[in-house]
């Protein structure tokens, strides 16, 4: 026995014809099976026909089309016609086109395509929801619904507008880059305050003046590599030269024994040694190593092998001016291990 | 008996015919914020006694919990950025499950008169007339246009936008046909799934 659901809507007519597939005898028995599947259009003499793959692509056509307009956002993807039933807007004003890709070849009369205005395909949504929500025919075709992805919409913006920020950054970055281009690479050397420090010196305070010829005496202190502390010691060196010199004999001669003692415990020779070394030093009133100057090329190479660059103190502000009185000895480091200590002949050599 | 804490309020069981979307945040996008006041314009500019008639669908679909009385309604609307007034408080998922529910129940209401105006566009535009030959579609579209200058701060970028007669007009035909889709069968479920369209992860 055929069953037949009809859902007629103002301008659309969705007529249903099938079976139960359950019990023939049956009258309540929902319908399962679908024969035949009509929509009509009042105003449009044709109606469009099929059977179940026709209704499934009618409904997942319409599903999403109806989705876009509540929300007015567009998948990027345009939806692939399901069993040949496509519904796209029209060019123009509010209509919409819903086209069926392979009409039935036996009626010629068949329409491939309807033009609907905005209050047929409501009818057209409405026929079906009420199809989805009737638990008597097709119980299986239910309504699925879900909102779009956030990757899979498309921007309201258009392309042109989008590229213009890329654009900008590109060409920027071009631009920079092409001025950068001519700025010199920056000239990294190594620390040269042995050159900037009588300037700013002589600035500062006019005791440095005496620190120049001090420099001057020292005549190769580049030609070797010596490192930073070393180097840093010695030019405090020259600098101490100004500070106050310690001139009670009891004192020199207590500061001298110390730091011979000093230096013996910690003066290991190294193997390749043979010539002495010879260091000019200073030593602050408590005994304290406050700098030295190697006095000859072979010093200079050796003097971190000696323990005075572990003995010497690091000065927080070397620019500062030395106030406490200082003791300048010479000290000569033999390959053998002996030490031997002297008071400077004279301080500002 | 002596009960310590006030009695806990239900969650509205309508609200649960509507699916959880799958939000990167908790609360509700913006554009689901702005959609919903805009609908609801749409019903007052259709319906003279719109907001009132509101409150009174609130309370025939059992959503006084959500939606509270006039001023959580006017609360709720205006959590709308476009507002000249705007709130700057979240929506809740609740609360715009309860507002999509109204809309549907008023749209449903105005079926009749929603379909006669977008008929009566449909003519009008295919003739090439102006819109003013159509005295109720006129009418819709002079209410709309004043509901929204009214309300919404002309200085936001959203509201520049609709600065036009013309502008002003294709939105509350757009909005029209939303809530044509509104009153189907489904109306509730395409509606709430559409807010969320291009939101979710």
């Amino acid at each position: 026995m055929t069953i037949k659901r009809q859902y007629t809507l103002p301008n659309c007519n969705l007529i249903l014809e099938g079976m139960s597939g359950e019990d023939i005898n049956n009258l309540a028995a929902p319908m399962t099976i679908l024969l035949n599947a009509e929509c009509q259009f009042p105003g449009i003499s044709t109606p469009l026909v099929g059977g179940r793959d026709f209704l499934e692509g009618l409904i997942q056509a319409v599903n999403p089309y109806a989705q876009s307009l509540l929300s007015g956002v567009t998948a990027t993807r345009a939806t692939e016609a399901v069993h040949g039933v496509s519904l796209i807007p029209e060019e123009q004003g509010y209509y919409h086109r819903l086209a069926l890709a392979a009409p039935d070849k036996a009626d010629e009369n068949s329409p491939s395509s309807i033009k609907l205005t905005n209050v047929q395909l409501f009818d057209l949504m409405e026929a079906v929801d009420q199809l989805l929500a009737d638990a008597q025919t097709l119980p299986d075709l239910t309504l699925s619904l879900s909102p779009l992805a956030r990757r899979d919409i498309r921007s309201q913006t258009p392309l042109a507008q989008q590229a213009a920020p890329i654009a900008l950054g590109t060409s920027g970055l071009a631009a920079a880059a092409a001025l950068v281009f001519f700025l010199p690479v920056p000239n990294l050397e190594p620390i040269r305050i042995e050159e900037e420090r009588p300037t700013q010196t002589e600035a500062s305070t006019p005791t440095t003046s005496s620190s120049a010829p001090a420099g001057d005496a020292n005549p190769e202190p580049t030609n070797f590599e010596i490192s930073d502390e070393a180097l840093a010691a010695s030019r405090t060196l020259a600098r101490l030269n100004a500070a106050p010199e310690i001139t009670d004999n009891d004192t020199l001669t207590q500061l001298q024994d110390t730091l011979v003692e000093t230096l013996e415990a910690d003066w290991v020779a190294p193997d390749s040694l043979e010539t002495p070394l010879t260091y000019r030093v200073a030593v602050s009133e408590a005994g304290d190593l406050l700098g030295y100057r190697h006095e000859d090329a072979i010093s200079g190479e050796n003097a971190e092998q000696t323990p005075l660059p572990e003995l010497v103190y690091t000065l927080i502000d070397i620019e500062e001016a030395v106030e406490e009185p200082v003791a300048q000895f010479e000290v000569i480091l033999d390959p053998d291990g002996s030490v031997t200590v002297e008071p400077a002949e004279e301080a500002n050599q | 008996m002596q009960v310590d804490s006030p009695p806990v309020e239900s969650r509205p069981l309508l609200l649960e015919t509507l699916s959880e979307p799958n939000l990167p945040t908790p609360a509700c996008p913006r554009r689901t914020q702005v959609d919903l006041d805009l609908l609801l314009l749409a019903i007052e500019a259709l319906d003279i006694g719109g907001s009132q008639a509101m409150l009174v669908a609130a309370d025939q679909l059992s959503l006084k919990t959500v939606v509270k009385g006039r001023v959580q309604l006017w609360r709720l609307r205006s959590t709308n950025p476009m507002r000249r007034y705007s709130q700057r408080r979240p929506m809740t998922l609740p609360e715009a499950k309860a507002l999509t529910l109204v809309i549907c129940h008023l749209s449903k209401q105005l079926t009749v008169l929603i379909r006669q105006l977008l008929l009566g566009y449909q003519q009008l535009s295919d003739r090439q007339l102006t819109l003013d030959h159509h005295f109720r579609l006129a009418d819709y579209l002079k209410r709309f246009r004043s509901h929204f200058r009214a309300r919404m701060n002309a200085r936001r970028a959203g509201v520049i936008a609709y600065q036009t007669d013309e502008k002003l007009n294709e939105l509350a035909i757009d909005l029209l046909t939303r809530l044509l889709f509104c009153t189907g069968t489904h109306g509730p479920q395409r509606l709430w799934i559409s807010l969320f369209d291009g939101e979710v992860v």
